[in-house]
């Protein structure tokens, strides 16, 4: 018995240990194949050939602007509306929640095609255009952050004695309900970034130069700055999901759809 | 008073879905019907299912059922080893990245994987001053088994990062249960654990399904249209214009992605649903 708990055991981290290894070892494999000097030492050239490229800075830029947009209309669009559905018609949540699930039926290279070929010119003439399309990529996401957080808070009692101690409907929205759910609101902002940080079907179809695009542009030009910034974009969708991990506890099972 | 609103509340929500979602599909739908002329075909249903594009399906197929497979196998086997362990904040810390692994993916995992298994990648080199040259023969990180790799990076990670909260409900009591019956331990996997994670990993199975098919940006980073999976071929029938009624084709192979992705989400959806009572 003791023999076979023995070899279960070690089994078992032998198991383990392969799986970190599988992960862990690209990981540091890219990041010394990117910042290595060629002399055994280590060098941060590929940032700066990075931060020297016009392009990919412009790139950069236009991506973070696209993301401060669809986080602002992300916002706008669903706290009123998730709010409604807990205050007014709890009873529509089921559906509204199966809804906005569809997206993620869709794979985002078909919704591109068919953005592509039923908005008007003059929306697709501008970069800024991908935004709605990021909105819905995000909404799955967005929605079921923002959805968890006001059910955790009890909103229709929270409502009714604040409006029962003399608040106003805007006092109350604003001053008691927004600051219980900042949680939600929080998670719905940094996952709707992550998605946007890293798209790529919806931009290389419309032609547009954001980030993702311009960076497989660039890693046919010189490699060490595209697996640089590869590692270091990696790096910094991590730091965003670790975040969306401490303000998330609840849903555990997140996938971004937009970024594969 | 807010009664009587009624559904108006979601009037902005709805309108922005069936503008942005439900337009572009209405689009997908209607042109895939169509040919160049704009007149009612089926000639693109045709066209897909024959030639290059019934290899794309095939492709496709092969590599989201093979990567579903193995992702499904090495992550239960991966998440049940961390389950059973003692070593709880080990498992806490391997969730958390597994759900940054599951997000990865597109540009900058291709490049890292180049980074790493390409032609000068850091482990073809550090194999080579071992003895093994990986690219000796005729394998490429570029091909078929060199892009499964790359989709385990993200599918292993999604399989451990769903299957883990299963694991962790498995109940001591079913254990006790069964072995005070007289069940061995093979028995005790055979009728009682078997038995009832089957719909579940079916359920898992399918979405890790669905979760390859979809993606297109890593294997338009990684091998630059090289494999015709359908994305692939649908996003250069899109931005080329060889073909006279290539828009067309494009459209109707995004509808047979979308029924294809979506009979598998659905799926999974159903039986996730099924078999969630007894997680409770």
């Amino acid at each position: 018995m003791a023999a076979i708990k023995l070899i279960s055991g070690v089994f078992r981290a032998v198991i383990i240990f392969i799986g970190i290894s599988f992960f862990m070892i690209p990981v540091f494999a890219a990041s010394n194949f990117a910042f290595e000097d060629g002399k055994g030492g280590y060098t941060a050239d590929p940032i700066r050939s990075a931060a020297g490229n016009e392009e990919l800075m412009q790139s950069l830029l236009l991506t973070l602007q696209i993301a401060f947009g669809t986080v602002l209309l992300t916002l706008l669009l669903l706290i009123p509306t998730v709010a409604y559905l807990h205050l007014v018609i709890p009873g529509a949540r089921a559906w509204v929640e199966f809804l906005t699930l569809t997206p993620l039926v869709i794979p985002p290279i078909v919704q591109a095609v068919g953005f592509l070929y039923s908005m008007p010119t003059w929306l697709k003439s501008t970069p800024n255009s991908l935004i709605f399309a990021y909105v819905i990529l995000a909404l799955p996401f967005s929605y079921r952050a923002l959805d968890a957080a006001f059910a955790t808070i009890d909103a229709r009692t929270l409502y009714d004695a604040s409006r029962s101690l003399g608040a106003s409907f805007t006092a109350a929205i604003r001053k008691v309900l927004i600051p219980n759910v900042s949680t939600g609101i929080y998670g719905a902002i940094f996952l709707t970034i992550a998605l946007v940080l890293g798209e790529f079907a919806y931009a290389s179809l419309l032609l547009w130069d954001t980030f993702p695009t311009e960076l497989a542009v660039a890693g046919s030009s010189n490699a060490s700055v595209a697996v640089a910034l590869s590692v270091l974009s990696l790096l910094g969708v991590w730091l965003i999901l670790i975040g969306i991990n401490l303000f998330n506890r609840k849903s555990k099972t997140l996938i971004i759809a937009g970024a594969k | 008073m807010f009664k009587r609103a009624g559904l108006i509340g979601l009037a902005p929500l709805l309108i922005y879905m069936a503008i942005f979602l439900g337009l572009p599909l209405t689009a997908i739908f209607r042109f895939s019907f169509l040919n160049s002329e704009n007149e009612f075909t089926l000639d693109n249903f045709a066209t897909i299912s024959s030639g290059i594009y019934r290899d794309g399906f095939i492709l496709s197929s092969q590599l989201s059922f093979v990567s579903a497979a193995l992702s499904l196998f090495f992550g239960f086997l991966f998440a049940y080893a961390l389950a059973t362990s003692k070593w709880i904040y080990l498992r806490k810390l391997v969730s958390t990245a597994s759900g940054v692994l599951a997000n990865t993916g597109g540009v900058p995992l291709a490049f890292m994987f180049i980074a790493v298994l390409g032609t000068y990648g850091a482990l073809t080199t550090f194999l080579k001053n071992l003895g093994v040259d990986i690219y000796g023969g005729s394998w490429t990180l570029y091909s078929f088994s060199g892009l499964l790799i790359v989709y385990l990076y993200f599918q292993v990670p999604l399989m451990v990062l769903i299957c883990l909260p299963i694991l962790e409900n498995i109940r001591v009591e079913w254990r006790d249960a069964a072995s005070s019956l007289g069940a061995s331990n093979a028995t005790y996997w055979r009728k009682v654990l078997i038995p009832i994670l089957t719909p579940q990993l079916l359920g898992f199975f399918l979405l890790l399904f669905a979760n390859s098919f979809a993606a297109y940006a890593t294997a338009a980073a990684l091998t630059s249209g090289s494999l015709a999976l359908v994305p692939v071929q649908i996003a250069s029938l899109i931005s080329s214009n060889v073909q006279v009624d290539g828009a067309n084709t494009a459209m109707a192979l995004g509808l047979g992605m979308v029924i294809l992705v979506g009979i598998s989400t659905i799926g999974y959806a159903l039986l996730e649903k099924r078999t969630s009572q007894w997680r409770r």
